[in-house]
Parts: structure tokens; sequence; C-alpha cells
């Protein structure tokens, strides 16, 4: 073969690439301390460019934190190889993914986002290296001895199975009856679960019900009974149902949960990991979902469906003909930090958090030490049982009330709620145990 | 958190252990309305589903003829290998 053939020439650029490969490996530590340092580099200028001195130096001190939580995370959530895992049966590194995405991100955008201020940012980003910890310290206090399985005859499979689909069925006529009653649309009106049987049992139980039929269908699926395929055929079509009905309903979390989980459950006991161009797919579909829920919210469709009878009809019309589908507020509402934008709506928790804090800090509050989880304690009394049941309020309502916030929409995730009820030993003891 | 679901984990080798794994996992991954509500809320969920579930395998049971009750994997195990 002649040297300066197109054959030889290929080999040469593989060659040298499988070669830059090789050394990049082999020099991966000089690598990461090259990209981490230039990371610090490129942070300093930004923060230092744009905060007065003060915010400079608390904001510099909380990116360091959270270089460090980004370490320990991903070293979760990536093998060695390089690829994600994503496995339930692995607490561990499971639960790093949602980690990351409800507070490692939220706290990227929030120390680095110039316009977001007046938060505490060492504190936050403390609490969630403690809570990151505490967890990991919880889950490695427990050894197990091999690998779990559960194992099913075919009566057992069929069961759960068809106790799947009922459950599935449940889950359908919880939407149906929202969208008789007006609430499909999450943000079309303000909506409190009613104190009636009927609405108590379809959002307090029914609700429950929407995510963990993934695992107990990936279970059947996982069998080696002859309900696995119908098992893997109905994952894949609740897949699909209940990331459009979330999609059309403008529930951003539960539209990625359901990706995730529809993921896990026809994989589940796998050793799973996950190839760069599928985490890229998931990502995308991430990205374009969060992009129309929150173009169609900012183009009015929250007051455009207040008063319609059927908003699942009314929605469609309004996205195809443009209406609810204004594309000159796609910046402002993925970018921007107002509560109702994609940003707004990622970091409003941690926001949340830090007023509890300073709340917390002075004199005249003190922490909750147990009242939210004794008021929730009551309220999963059913009102089969309870006829004079009152109406409970939302845990973040309780919070703000008893310390005299203003009420704006925003979850209590877990780290607020173990600070609000026992300060720093509740993050740590909460996450832990 | 890190226990609970660890333990949970470990301890899988049965259905009802798997059902108080999903809907565990459930509520910690919700990460919405309160934690601790989740979980009651998503426990009584888990009995509700498990009880429905019991019932439904009692039935079948009763339903198939007794070489049907071998799911594929056991009869797999027992079956005499080809000479």
């Amino acid at each position: 073969m002649r040297a300066g053939s197109p054959l030889v020439h290929q080999r040469t650029i593989a060659d040298h690439r499988s070669g830059l490969r090789a050394a990049l490996r082999q020099n991966r530590h000089p690598l990461i301390l090259t990209i981490v340092t230039s990371l610090l580099c490129i942070a300093y200028v930004l923060l230092n460019r744009y905060f007065s001195k003060q915010e400079f130096e608390a904001r510099t001190f909380a990116f360091l934190i959270l270089l460090a939580l980004a370490c320990m995370v991903s070293s979760e959530i990536f093998s060695r190889e390089g690829k994600a895992i994503l496995n339930a049966v692995e607490p561990l590194h499971f639960y790093s993914v949602f980690f990351a995405a409800f507070y490692v991100l939220p706290f990227t955008l929030i120390v680095l986002d110039p316009r977001i201020d007046g938060v505490l940012y060492v504190r936050v980003g403390m609490a969630i290296l403690v809570g990151f910890l505490a967890f990991q310290c919880g889950c490695r206090s427990i050894k197990r001895a091999g690998v779990p399985s559960v194992g099913l005859d075919g009566a057992s499979s069929w069961a759960l199975l068809i106790s799947t689909w009922i459950a599935m069925a449940l889950v359908g006529y919880l939407y149906y009856w929202r969208l008789r009653n007006g609430n499909f649309y999450t943000h079309a009106n303000s909506y409190t679960v009613g104190t009636d049987t009927t609405s108590s049992l379809l959002e307090s139980f029914v609700n429950h019900l929407t995510l963990p039929t993934f695992f107990l269908c990936g279970l059947v699926a996982s069998s080696s009974t002859t309900a696995a395929r119908p098992a893997k055929l109905t994952i894949k079509l609740y897949l699909l149902s209940t990331f459009l009905i979330f999609l059309a309903a403008s529930q951003l979390r539960f539209t990625v949960t359901v990706l995730i989980l529809g993921w896990v459950a026809l994989h589940l006991f796998e050793r799973s990991q996950i190839e760069w161009k599928l985490v890229l797919h998931l990502a995308t579909v991430c990205v374009v979902a969060g992009a129309l829920i929150f173009t169609i919210r900012a183009s009015g469709a929250g007051t455009g469906l207040s008063d319609s009878d059927n908003q699942l009809r009314d929605l469609w019309r309004g996205v195809t003909s443009g209406e609810l589908l204004d594309t000159s507020q796609l910046s402002s509402a993925t970018t921007s930090t107002e509560g109702t934008s994609t940003v707004g709506r990622a970091v409003t928790p941690l926001i949340f958090f830090s007023d509890v804090m300073q709340t917390l800090d002075t004199p005249s509050a003190s922490f909750g030490l147990g009242d939210s989880f004794l008021y929730e304690l009551q309220e999963i009394i059913p009102r089969l049982l309870w006829k004079d049941k009152p109406e409970f309020l939302s845990t973040q309502i309780f919070i703000r009330g008893n310390l005299g916030m203003r009420e704006v929409d925003s979850s209590p995730h877990p780290l607020l709620q173990f600070y609000y009820e026992f300060g720093w030993p509740g993050i740590a003891a909460g996450f832990f145990s | 958190m890190g226990t609970m679901i660890q333990y949970v984990t470990t301890r899988m080798r049965s259905v009802f252990m798997f059902f108080l794994f999903a809907f565990i996992w459930s509520s910690l991954i919700q990460g919405e309305a309160g934690l601790f509500l989740n979980l009651l809320v998503g426990i009584r969920a888990a009995l509700l589903l498990y009880a429905l579930w019991f019932i439904l395998r009692f039935v079948i049971s009763a339903g198939m003829k007794p070489g049907m009750r071998r799911s594929a994997f056991n009869r797999h195990r027992h079956s005499v290998p080809a000479a």
C-alpha cells in the first residue's frame, strides 16, 4: 500500500487520536487540575467584576463549596469509565442525580448569577454539603450482602401487573377529574384540595401512585414470567402518556422525573450505566420540555385557561394557533430570575431556604422542634374515618405562617424542613437517618 | 433518609419490601409538599396497594391449575436437561 493513500492517512489520524486519548488518560490528574484551576480563574474574574467587595467574598467562598460539592456529587453519578450510573437499588448513586438537580444546579445559578443577591451564599452551600455528606454516611452505615432480588412466580407477577394497571387507570381518572373541575392546567387557578372525600381520596391517595407504579411495573418486567413482556409494553405506554399529561399540565419536575423513572423501570436490577449519547438525548428533551412549558406559561396560559370548561382542548388550540406559544417570550420565560421563569422556579426553593435561615436568626423567631411533623401526622388520617377533619395547610404555608413570612409559592424541600425544625443538627440527622 | 432507603434496599427480598422501596423512593425524589407528609401518605398508599395485590394474587392462584403456578424461571430450573 502506498504511503500517500487515503487509508494510510486515515489510520495515521486514528492512531494520532488514540495516542492523544491514551496520553490524556495517563495524565488525567494534571488535566483535571488544569480544568479546575481555569474554572477558578474565570469565576474569580467574573465575580470580581460584577460584585461589591462583601458580595465578592461571600460568593467566592460559596463557589469553592460549590466546586467541592460538584466534584463529590458527580463522582457518585459517573463511573470510572465516564458513564452515568442510574440504578435505583444503589441509593448513593441514584439520589445523587436528584441531589444535583434539586440543590447543586440551583445553587450554581444563585452563586454565579449577578441578578440574584441578598442570599446567605455560604450558609446555604454549607447546608447542602452537610446534607449530602450525611446522606452518604447514612447509606454507608448499612452494609449490603449481595444483589437484592425479589422472586416472583406467575400468579404474583400477573397480580402485580393487574394492580399497576388499576393504579394507572386511577391516575388517568385523577387527571380526567381535574380536567372536568378546571384544575388540569396547574397554573390556571389557585387550587386547594377540597374537604370532600372524593377530592381527598384522589389528591392524597391516587396522586401518590403516579411514580411508584413505574417501579412496580419494572419489577414485573425484570421477572422471568410470562407477564414480563406486557409489563415492558405497559411501562413504555405509561411513560409516554404521563410525559404528555405532565407537559400539558405544566409540571416540569414531574415531566423530567417520569423520563428518568421510565428508563430505570426498564432496567431495574441491572448495573445500569448510561452512554453519553443517551444522557445528551434525555437532557435535550428536558431542556425543550422546560422551554415549552415556561413559554406557554409566559404567554398567559394561566389567565387564558382559568375560565375554560376544557383546558386541554383550549390549550391545544392556543398552542397550535400560536396564541399561547409566543416565541418572543422564550428568552424571558427561561432565563429571567422572576418566580415564573425556569431559572426563577429553580432557584426559589433555595432562596426560600435562605429567607428561613435569616428569619430564624432573629430573636423573635424560634425553631419548629417537630411541629410541622406533628401537623403532617394528623393530616394523613383519612376523611372516611375523621368526618369533621378540617382543611389542612400545605407545609410551606404552615412554615411561612409560623415564621411570619409573606406567602410566595415555593416548595419546602427536605433541607428547609429539617433546618426549620432542628437547625444544623436537624439537617445532619434528617439526611443521615 | 440515607439509612432508611439503604435499609429497605438491603432487605428487599419480598414483594412487601419492594412496595415500601417503590413508595419511599418516590417520596424522596418528589421533594415537594413536605418530605414527612409524602412519606406517610406514600406508605399508606403502599399498604393499600399491597392489600390489593395480595387479594389479586390469591384469586389468580385459586383460578390457576396447579401446573401453571410455577413461573417460567422455576419451570426452567426444574426441567430435565437434554441428554
